[in-house]
């Protein structure tokens, strides 16, 4: 019944997207996200939506799998979209009973929505084409500086690729123990606030217990094949940037000029 | 009591990238008071089915009938049934949650809507069952050992009284002894209450030992279906599925191949032994 989180999935396809190098990746969606809040007009927003099109179709990845990471924030988006809508003050365009809708709140409200929309769509496209692994390896590579400055980066990258790894596990393990749960007579839906919040407890109690077994077992798995941190640690895939990551990151600087100007003039 | 399994197909994960036929057009009917095994390889579909036969799981197309009822119903209460149909899942131990072994064992009842006397009689009956020392009824779940907490587990499902009880591999993980007494528990209750037990293994000694009707599963379907020694002449069907018969009728078979007269297959140490003793006393030794 949690198979159907998206969220940070990885899809897998063979496509130019997936065969970037994540550093590639990570800046453009970085760039995407300034982008994103730079523009203001209709223009700049056309530019990215072209992009944004481009990048969907070259990613080979189904366009439903993005669209569902969408699901969770349906709320968020009603209530923004609703509050900048009838919020706003300006000249008044439009009027239902007592809620008037101004031209500035009427835009304000457009622009939120889509802001919104196109964040989790390319960042999820990141996520859908990049596997856990190469994004943690990408981000340890991009923050290596820092270690320097004495940051931690190799340790939090591998607790992130850890916590990464371990987030279907625990799906898994919840399902079982919902299903073994249940096959004891538990009800998790029927009830109040107060009913269901205690439904959860006989889920919650085994699963920590089994997130603390199988993180002692992992820590003795990792100690066992000598693993003593980053200090010396080669990768058996280092991270090399090839020719199309190269082009990548030109398209990438255009695209930012090409918003940043247009939103200008 | 029956259930009966009408063209059950399952897809996990339908219409993705990942989509998996886990059942296969499964037909079957169990009747009442039967001692059934499934046996399959790892991925063969059997937790697979055994999580349908009380709802855990919803076919993508098919029927199942309990007792003569659609469970897919509107009306039909899952719920309910899935407390006559009690299911002790792979390494039931980590199900375990309350703050004493007795309180867990109470929590299936309690579900059921009885009174906290009642339930307290189940849980005593059911860790009796068990044969669970008195002494850590008080304890902690969590401070047992393995073969303690597994028993607390099934006396947790027991404690529901269900007239079907399917055990998916109730032995994994346990010491010799532990599965011994595991399997001998399970048949006590299938001979002292006359319910019907399913029982999901791999290991082909225990199956032949203890069940009447075996279930192979391969690849989502009902491979082979009949009593043990029908089941267990298909050696080459078998082996070609990566599975095996008894060690035992290996043996047999192989004494039939060196000439002896062995009649019908044995599959157990105790047939084997009798078809032995009356084989030297004809005086074919």
């Amino acid at each position: 019944m949690f198979r159907e989180i998206t969220l940070g999935q990885y899809y897998p396809a063979d496509s130019v997207l997936h065969r970037l190098d994540p550093r590639v990746k990570l800046f453009a969606t970085l760039i995407y996200i300034i982008v994103l809040f730079i523009a203001e007009k209709p223009i700049p927003f056309l530019v990215i939506t072209a992009a944004l099109i481009a990048v969907i179709v070259m990613s080979k990845v189904p366009f439903s799998y993005m669209v569902r990471g969408l699901r969770g924030i349906v709320m968020l988006l009603v209530i923004a979209g609703v509050f900048n809508l009838f919020m706003t003050p300006g000249i008044v365009v439009y009027k239902i009973g007592p809620f008037e809708i101004s031209d500035i709140g009427l835009k304000n409200a457009i622009i939120m929505v889509v802001r919104m929309v196109y964040l989790i769509i390319g960042t999820s496209l990141m996520t859908l084409t990049t596997t856990p692994n190469q994004l943690t390896d990408g981000l340890e590579r991009s923050l290596r500086p820092l270690s320097r400055l004495g940051a931690p980066v190799h340790e939090i990258s591998m607790m992130m690729s850890i916590a990464l790894r371990f987030i279907p596990i625990l799906v898994e393990e919840t399902d079982k123990i919902m299903k073994a749960q249940m096959a004891r007579g538990a009800d998790f839906e029927s009830g109040g606030l107060i009913t269901r919040a205690k439904a959860m407890v006989p889920i919650l109690v085994p699963l920590f217990v089994s997130a603390f077994r199988r993180a002692s077992d992992l820590a003795m798995a990792m100690e066992a094949r000598c693993y003593h941190g980053g200090e010396g640690r080669t990768k058996m895939k280092p991270l090399t940037y090839k020719a199309s990551d190269r082009v990548a990151y030109v398209l990438i600087m255009a695209f930012l000029v090409a918003v940043a100007v247009l939103s200008l003039i | 009591m029956s259930i009966i399994l009408d063209h059950v197909t399952y897809t996990y994960s339908e219409k993705t990238a990942y989509e998996i036929k886990a059942l296969d057009d499964v037909s079957l009917s169990i009747k009442d008071g039967e001692f059934i095994g499934i046996i399959g390889h790892t991925g063969s579909g059997k937790s697979t089915l055994v999580q349908h036969l009380n709802g855990l799981l919803r076919a993508t197309s098919g029927t199942i009938y309990y007792n003569g009822q659609d469970i897919y119903d509107k009306d039909f209460n899952l719920k309910n049934m899935r407390t006559k149909v009690g299911m002790v899942f792979q390494y039931p131990e980590h199900q375990l949650f309350e703050t004493t072994v007795f309180e867990d064992v109470k929590y299936g009842p309690k579900n059921q809507g009885l009174s906290d006397k009642e339930a307290t009689n189940r849980a005593y009956d059911a860790l009796a069952d068990v044969n669970f020392p008195d002494e850590y009824f008080d304890q902690s779940p969590f401070e047992l050992s393995g073969g303690q907490k597994r028993r607390a587990a099934i006396a947790g499902v027991l404690a529901m009284e269900p007239e079907v009880l399917i055990l998916d591999e109730p032995t994994a993980g346990l010491d010799p002894k532990g599965q011994r007494d595991i399997l001998n528990l399970i048949r006590r209750m299938h001979e002292s209450s006359g319910r019907t037990i399913i029982l999901v293994s791999h290991s082909m000694e225990d199956v032949a030992e203890y069940v009447d009707r075996i279930i192979v599963m391969d690849e989502g379907r009902v491979f082979l279906d009949g009593a043990p020694d029908y089941v267990f002449s298909h050696t080459d069907l078998l082996e070609e599925k990566g599975l095996a018969v008894p060690q035992v009728t290996y043996l047999m078979e192989e004494l039939r191949a060196k000439g002896i007269p062995i009649e019908g297959q044995p599959t157990t140490l105790e047939m084997a032994e009798k078809e032995i003793l009356r084989l030297h006393k004809a005086g074919v030794f």
